[in-house]
């Protein structure tokens, strides 16, 4: 009975509130930026576990609800509302991006996506939007500035050049310092481009290949911990990359982006353009030299017919001088006289204010995009194609790319998932030019070796009427190549690039707290360069050359994981994970190249066009040699085999306690093919540790500014192999006389090879403000890398090598990074951020080992000029050179006659190139639809050896070269008894301690900066190069959400400017060099020699969805 | 009660969970370390040679007897034909000296691990007649390659040098004194002429090793011969110094007959030499040809020119020696014309490209530029890749040694007879041994445009050098001597080491200005940077390391 009226009452109740006021809503949502509808934005009824989600257009519906109930409006990226019904049935809720800085969610190691606030060690999140909005001309670009400790250089060169990227300083001594690249969980093949720093052709390196409008987000992961699970290849930090997989989308699905980027060489070195072409060859005024009444071309050398003094007595302009470039504008004024120019001809001897122009010219990159996407139930897929074609800012060196990449995931069931990414990228560029120090070089021409009075002519008429070659008869400028402008425009280099990467993977859950993993994936690359030289002459036959290189580079990765999870485990406060796992990478690249010999045929650009030698036997018993052509073994193609395999397991756990503590320990065992057996087998572990006060003590809630506070710190190992083939003593072996010669070869093989490791300490700390509107993050580190494989330590060849192999060197790093982000201003229609990120990185040679004193990172000039060499106890980046020679009290030494200064005999640390810190600072203003974006950056403190600087004062180029010759002197009586105000005085005091007061010619106040063919003085080629720069500005305009929808076309549209790299704000280089002209991205960073003209670019552009 | 059966529920689950992992954990770790079998093949460098044979290292070391182009560049036209005056350098020299140090330093000592292995392999073998003659070989050519350096530079490091792939405790060698290198290398050379077996038969190893000889295709009687001609010749170089030891070598080979190599015998010409032959050794001598065509500034100097010429007539009219001719080439103008080898103020620079590869192609050979107003090298000598050799030792000059010891009478007695008829073989080897030269040497494009071989007219010969060189044409008896190292001297043209080394023992080479004052090499950097402690060690043994600082065979 009881039971009945129980029954009863409950459903009299029932019925009572089914009859109750209870009412049915209508809504949607939207973004409040731009108005555009945001599917998937979670719509729940507060202290219930009801609710939906918006469908594809924005829209949603809700039942049975009460007038006084709470809706909260939540979405990722977005600030949480909470709405009260009350009376309306339809709601149009906009929702507020989120400025809270710490709900950010980051991708760890092998993808696996976490709370940042859970973590123990430092990353940082890069935004697609970030990278594509940058317009950089490649996604590492895309992050200079942007975070902390990460220093990302554009060597020298043009667009499609190397990018160096560092993370936390050098943590090798004689290898690649460069993080791991990981694509969609596929490690990619990153090897710098060129690294020489001295001179070369920079072919890119694969990053340029990624294509930015692919990408979802990028993660840097900086620290050992963070990245120690990526083994032997992660050790110098991982930069994690996911691209994009589709979502559900209203409309087609369709966006079309189009980038038209305009890049302006701007920033060309300063020179004088009063005198012309001339050498130091006499101390009387420069004068023309002369055939009856003809002036001729200035010359540059004497001989040994200097006179230089009034006595008569005489030298030579080498003696003097040493070698110099025939860029040296020591000559008579440019004041339009006719001279007998070098080629025959009667030309104007007149200024020439662009003649370092006559290479550049703008540049223009076309970028067109479409992506598809869609979705449902069972998974997305997205696909898009990219189209770039680049025109370069020097004649004949464009590039074009293609990239088809598809990513999707499939739903296959409940428990089984699979995700699918494959890429396509065709790359082809024509000829990348040379750099530096080259013969071929015209950078090289336009510093040392053509004259302020250069016009160029050689470039107009490189070839004859009849199409052959010119040979320039009479060209006077040494050093450098007479038809340099035949070659670079008939000799042909083509670089075609195809690369393949597929990765596949299969998810499977037997269990709600386990899920297992595996994956395969492949990166696959072939490339061919293809050289052809257009024969000089006009049969076809003569220099006439072919070349092919092709190369095949596969890299293979097998992953496996298991991960188990356990919330509260044991009923404890515990929650834990735990993941094990293996994997394979293994890599095989092999190459082959043919070439041409001594042209048969004409005008035939294949492999079997070579002259066959013949011999015929002389009256007296010898064999000459009747027609010179090739021998067999000239003609044989070059190849090579590169293997290499690392197998490895792992494991780590994941321990959080009341959401408040946070542990992560990881472990890992690595197997490397490069290794001997004894050693090719190494563990290392990290442990990392994150604990939030804020969450912990309640005290600490109270406190009204502060939101968060996050204590971190971490303790990891990484480990690393080498290069393959180190194992074995291998001989030299080459051909002499029809026969093997066997050699040694140059460096003295290892006698037991183990693994370098790098232990790492880091510990920071997080602090969120005012309602998360401020965002600290401070991070201090020291890494100690040892047992560091050298490959090539000098010893001195007299005992029999050049080098060792050894495996004991020690390397340390220490710094911190400040990284502040803060939102100053938040309403509705207005957003403003602003962040800044600072880093020092103090890097220090710790010890080579005991059999070497000195490790010579690059250099120049051999032994003649100046070098980046580590010494122990030094700072990596030191720069060495030969100095003055100092007294006592610092005084510069200057000889007897007052006409030199004396210079160390050996090499002595003159600067260093690591800076004081970089820094970037980036703000952005979004009102409605309108963004306003801009980022400046800092290279603080450091320097460079800038060899245009010197140069620039030894061949009279520079501006201040001016002084004297415009009689800012002091009086001086040249030989022949004229005296003017030309002279100078070489600051310094002679041997015995007196000050040097003799006046002398200006001549040996500029020619001695710098040199060649014998050591020279460094120390005036060691400049400050600080530079802050306002990297760039983006303007971009989302057009309204309601505009849009009458078109019923588009689904949203926006239209950006962006400038980049547009100009310094204050730089330290004089004579307007390049401050980034840095040659090489190798470890020698610091060098700059003849460097491109710095660039600006401004790119319009277009996104469109449908 | 309720919590307790969970918790052995969770023991279970976890006990489950820890045996499923261990199974994998042991699973994939099997699978992986079975793995690591693959590794050795992987590491393997397909293109990667582990063994070579003792042929082929002796072929390496033969091969390093043929000098880099910046040796011959920086150090031979730089320095030793200024040095020397056996030419006039025009153009002062860049001073870039170290680039040629280096190369001679490290093409020495990068040969020494080839040399210190077969010494290695040699000792594990019997001591039969063949491998005392491949030991005798190894000898041979490690002592002309260390005296050739020990010359220039003075002490350097041997008796450690050259081990670092055997023993990593000499990596930074000790420097040995010139004096004992000399000592110990012409003890080699009298162990090599002892031991020799000129009629070992042809077993192995010997077999395939001589297989490689490009120097003497195996001739054991050619080693002997150079062998005993270096003996001599470097017994007398320090002779100055060390009257006896030297001369005691000197004696025991001319008195004992030892064979040595022979240019001339009263009326029989043997023109023996001990040279490496590109054309039938296989190989292209490019180094020589680009010394000079990257150089341009050596021509023929007014000293050189008073030795081959009556006079200054620049139609040639004066030249009364052959190999004035096989040299050096006339000018632009078709004229011989000397550089002044001390110019005075004033004098027209050189210039023009006299040795620039347009020469070879059809019609240009006469081009040599419009500012090459002086006589310039031969371009056969210096453009023929194939035919001119690398000098080691002459007949010649083995009979320019015997004439100047029997001269002065050192470790033998004074005969000044002897020495004229060894003075007259030395002149008669030398001319007729540079005519063979000029008369098989070709340029690569030859016999369209330009002169298949050097032409020289038919009335010079070494009589016509003897007529004016003869002893009978010398005054005093001093100036008898300097006939003789005059024509040793002319003989040594292509030699400019060995024409050094005369200079610097006797100081009575042809010469104008002031007396030679340039006596060595300084050291290269790469010692300075990376062995300082023990160079430094040398140069304060020897007091300095200047080129002023005279070496320990220097009186």
């Amino acid at each position: 009975m009881k039971k009945s009226l129980l029954s009863l009452a409950i459903l009299v109740f029932l019925i009572y509130s089914a009859s109750a006021q209870t009412v049915t809503i209508f809504g949607n949502v939207t973004s409040a930026n731009d108005g555009a509808p945001l599917p998937g934005v979670t719509i729940r009824i507060k202290s219930t576990t009801n609710g939906t989600i918006t469908d594809i257009d924005g829209h949603f519906t809700l039942k049975d609800l009460q007038p006084e109930n709470i809706l909260v409006v939540s979405f990722i990226g977005y600030d949480t509302q909470e709405i009260t019904i009350g009376n309306n049935k339809n709601f149009n809720i906009q929702l507020v991006e989120s400025a809270e800085l710490l709900e950010e969610v980051v991708v760890t190691a092998l993808g696996i996506t976490r709370q940042k606030r859970e973590i123990g060690y430092s990353t940082e999140k890069i935004e697609a939007t970030m990278i594509t909005d940058s317009k950089a001309p490649n996604v590492l670009n895309a992050i200079t500035g942007r975070s902390a400790g990460v220093q990302i250089s554009q060597p020298d060169g043009i667009e499609g050049g190397s990018t160096r990227i560092v993370i936390r300083g050098n943590n090798n001594i004689g290898s690649d310092n460069q993080p791991l690249i990981v694509v969609d969980n596929i490690p990619l093949e990153n090897t710098p481009g060129l690294t020489n720093i001295g001179r070369g052709v920079d072919w890119g390196s694969a990053i340029n290949d990624l294509n930015a409008y692919d990408i979802e987000s990028m993660t840097l992961m900086k620290g050992g911990a963070a990245s120690a699970l990526y083994g032997s290849r992660g050790a110098n930090g991982v930069l994690f990359i996911t691209t994009k997989r589709g979502t559900k989308q209203k409309g087609i699905g369709v966006t079309y982006n189009m980038d038209y980027k305009t890049t302006t060489p701007y920033l060309f070195r300063d020179v004088q353009n009063t005198y012309g072409a001339g050498g130091p060859i006499s101390f009387t005024p420069p004068s023309f030299p002369t055939n009856g009444d003809t002036l001729l071309y200035p010359g540059i050398y004497g001989n040994e017919n200097l006179i230089i003094n009034q006595a008569g007595e005489t030298s030579s302009t080498s003696a003097e001088f040493g070698y110099y470039g025939s860029a040296v504008s020591w000559g008579p004024k440019m004041e339009g006289q006719a001279v007998k120019w070098w080629d025959g001809e009667m030309r104007s001897y007149s200024p020439q204010p662009d003649n370092l122009k006559i290479p550049f010219h703008n540049g223009f990159t076309t970028t067109h995009n479409v992506s598809a996407t869609g979705g449902g139930d069972k998974g997305t897929m997205r696909v898009s194609f990219t189209r770039q074609d680049n025109k370069a800012i020097v004649d004949n060196s464009d590039f074009n790319r293609t990239t088809i990449n598809l990513g999707a995931n499939l739903k296959i069931s409940d428990k089984l998932r699979t995700d699918v990414t494959l890429s396509f990228i065709q790359y082809q560029r024509k000829n990348s030019p040379m750099l530096g120090e080259d013969r071929n070089s015209f950078n090289k021409g336009l510093l040392y070796c053509w004259p302020r009075s250069y016009q160029g002519i050689d470039k107009l008429n490189y070839a004859l009427p009849d199409g052959s070659q010119n040979p320039q008869e009479g060209f006077p400028f040494n050093d450098i190549s007479p038809t340099l402008w035949w070659e670079y425009y008939n000799n042909n280099t083509t670089q075609n690039r195809d690369k393949y990467t597929g990765a596949l993977s299969l998810s499977y859950d037997p269990f709600t707290w386990l899920n297992i993993l595996g994956r395969v994936s492949r990166d696959y690359t072939v490339e061919q360069f293809e050289t052809r030289n257009k024969p000089t002459d006009v049969l076809g036959y003569l220099n006439g050359y072919y070349s092919n290189g092709l190369s095949r580079n596969r890299g293979d990765n097998y992953d496996f994981t298991m991960t188990a999870n356990k919330d509260h485990i044991f009923s404890s406060g515990f929650d834990v994970s735990f993941t094990t796992g293996a994997s394979r990478w293994s890599q095989d690249y092999y190459y082959i190249n043919g070439h041409s010999g001594t042209w048969y045929y004409p005008n035939m650009y294949t492999l079997f066009n070579f002259t066959e030698t013949t011999y015929i036997n002389h009256p007296d018993g010898h064999t000459i040699i009747d027609n010179q052509g090739n021998t067999a073994s000239e003609m044989i193609p070059t190849e090579g085999i590169l293997r290499k395999r690392n197998n490895s397991v792992f494991a780590f756990l994941n321990l959080s306690y009341k959401k408040y503590l946070y542990m992560e320990l990881t472990g890992r065992n690595d197997w490397s093919s490069a290794l001997p057996l004894n050693n090719n087998s190494y563990f290392y572990p990290s442990v990392s540790l994150s604990f939030i006060p804020t969450e912990a003590f309640d005290v600490l809630k109270s406190v009204p500014w502060m939101n968060f506070m996050k204590i971190r710190g971490g303790v990891a190992q990484t480990a690393t192999d080498t290069d393959p083939y180190l194992l074995s003593f291998y001989y030299n072996t080459s051909l002499f006389g029809g026969q093997q010669s066997s050699g040694f070869p140059g460096i003295i093989p290892p006698i037991e090879l183990r693994p370098q490791r790098v232990n790492a300490y880091e510990s920071g700390i997080n602090l969120g403000l005012f309602d998360n509107k401020i965002d600290i993050d401070f991070t201090w580190y020291y890494l100690y890398s040892f047992d560091q494989i050298i490959p090539n330590l000098p010893v001195p060849v007299s005992s029999g090598a050049s080098n060792i192999m050894t495996n004991e060197g020690v390397l340390s790093n220490k710094g911190f990074e400040i990284i502040i982000n803060a939102v100053p201003v938040q309403t509705k229609n207005l957003v403003i951020r602003t962040g800044i990120n600072f880093a020092r990185n103090r890097n220090k040679v710790v010890s080579l080992g005991g059999n070497a004193d000195s490790y010579l990172l690059a250099d120049i000039w051999g032994l003649n000029g100046p070098a980046m060499i580590l010494r122990e106890g030094d700072a990596y980046g030191t720069i060495s050179g030969y100095d003055y020679v100092y007294d006592d009290n610092g005084n510069r030494v200057v000889n007897d006659a007052g006409t030199k200064y004396l210079i160390t005999d050996s090499r002595v640390p003159i600067g260093n190139a690591s800076p004081d810190f970089i820094a970037g600072w980036n703000t952005s203003l979004q009102y409605k639809g309108l963004r306003l974006g801009m980022l400046i950056d800092t290279k603080w403190g450091g320097d460079i050896y800038s060899g245009s600087y010197v140069i620039g004062l030894q061949t009279g180029q520079s501006p201040e070269t001016l002084i004297e010759r415009e009689g800012g002197g002091l009086p001086y009586t040249d030989p022949a008894g004229n005296t003017s105000n030309i002279g100078i005085i070489l600051e310094g005091v002679h041997e015995d301690g007196t000050p040097n007061t003799n006046v002398v010619h200006y001549y040996y106040k500029y020619l001695p900066n710098a040199g060649g063919w014998g050591k020279f003085v460094s120390t005036p080629g060691i400049l400050d190069n600080t530079w802050v720069k306002m990297r760039e500005i983006i303007l971009s305009y989302t057009l309204p959400q309601p505009w849009i929808q009458k078109t019923k076309v588009f689904q949203n549209l926006t239209l950006s400017l962006t400038g980049r790299d547009l100009f310094y704000i204050y730089k330290t280089l004089p004579d307007n060099i390049n401050p980034e002209g840095i040659m090489g991205s190798g470890n020698a960073q610091g060098f700059e020699w003849a460097a491109n003209p710095g660039t600006r670019s401004f790119i319009m552009s277009l996104t469109a969805g449908f | 009660m309720i919590s307790s059966i969970d918790q052995t529920k969770s023991t279970i689950k976890l006990s489950r969970l820890v045996k499923k992992f261990s199974i994998l954990g042991v699973f994939t770790g099997l699978i992986f370390i079975s793995c690591t079998k693959d590794f050795e093949a992987i590491n393997t460098d397909p293109q990667g040679f582990t063994t070579a044979t003792d042929g082929s290292l002796f072929n390496n070391v033969i091969q390093s007897l043929v000098p880099t182009g910046n040796e011959l560049f920086y150090i031979e036209n730089e320095i030793l034909y200024k040095q020397t005056q056996l030419a006039a350098l025009t153009n002062a020299a860049w001073g870039n000296f170290t680039i040629g140090t280096e190369d001679i330093w490290s093409n020495y000592y990068t040969t020494l691990p080839e040399i210190r292995e077969l010494e290695k392999r040699f000792d594990t073998y019997d001591t039969i007649g063949e491998v005392r003659n491949m030991r005798a070989m190894l000898k041979i050519t490690r002592a002309l390659k260390t005296f050739k350096v020990t010359d220039l530079f003075g002490d350097m490091p041997f008796s450690e040098a050259g081990y670092g792939f055997q023993n990593l405790a000499l990596l930074h060698p000790k420097y040995d004194s010139q004096r004992d290198i000399y000592l110990s290398l012409l003890d080699d050379l009298a162990w090599a002429d002892e031991n020799l077996d000129v009629f070992a038969t042809t077993e192995e190893p010997f077999k395939s090793f001589i297989a490689f000889d490009k120097l003497f295709h195996g001739d054991m009687l050619q080693w002997q011969k150079l062998a005993n001609s270096l003996r001599l010749r470097y017994a007398l170089r320090m002779s100055e110094v060390e009257p006896e030891l030297g001369g005691a070598i000197i004696k025991n080979i001319l008195e004992n007959d030892r064979p040595v190599i022979d240019g001339y015998d009263f009326v029989t010409s043997k023109l023996e030499s001990a040279c490496l032959w590109p054309i039938t050794a296989g190989f292209k001598h490019e180094a020589l040809n680009w010394s000079f065509r990257e150089h341009e500034n050596l021509r023929m100097g007014s000293v050189f020119w008073s030795f081959v010429s009556y006079h200054d007539s620049t139609d040639g009219s004066g030249i009364f020696d052959p190999r004035a001719i096989i040299f050096f080439e006339t000018n632009n103008a078709n004229e011989w014309k000397a550089y002044p080898q001390i110019p005075p103020a004033g004098t027209p620079p050189s210039g023009g490209i006299p040795y620039e590869s347009h020469r070879d192609q059809e019609g240009a050979y006469s081009i040599k530029g419009e500012s090459s107003i002086y006589s310039a090298f031969n371009y056969f000598l210096i453009r023929d890749e194939d035919q001119m050799p690398i000098i080691f030792v002459t007949g010649a000059e083995v009979h320019f040694i015997k004439s100047e010891v029997y001269f002065r009478g050192i470790g033998v007695a004074e005969d000044k007879m002897q020495a004229e008829i060894e003075y007259f073989n030395g002149i008669n080897s030398s001319v007729e041994w540079w005519l063979q030269r000029a008369e098989n040497s070709k340029l690569p494009l030859s016999g369209i445009e330009f002169p298949e071989v050097i032409t020289i007219p038919q009335w010079l010969n070494a009589a016509t050098v003897q007529g004016r060189f003869g002893f009978w044409n010398a005054t005093t008896e001093e100036e008898k001597l300097r006939f003789i190292y005059a024509q040793w001297w002319l003989d040594a043209f292509r030699q400019p080491q060995e024409a050094y080394a005369l200079a610097r023992r006797t100081g009575m080479t042809p010469r104008e200005g002031d007396p030679l004052n340039h006596f060595r090499l300084p050291y290269p950097p790469s010692e300075a940077a990376y062995n300082a402690e023990n160079m430094n060690e040398a140069i304060s043994r020897q007091g300095g390391d200047s080129p002023e600082t005279k070496l320990w065979w220097m009186p």
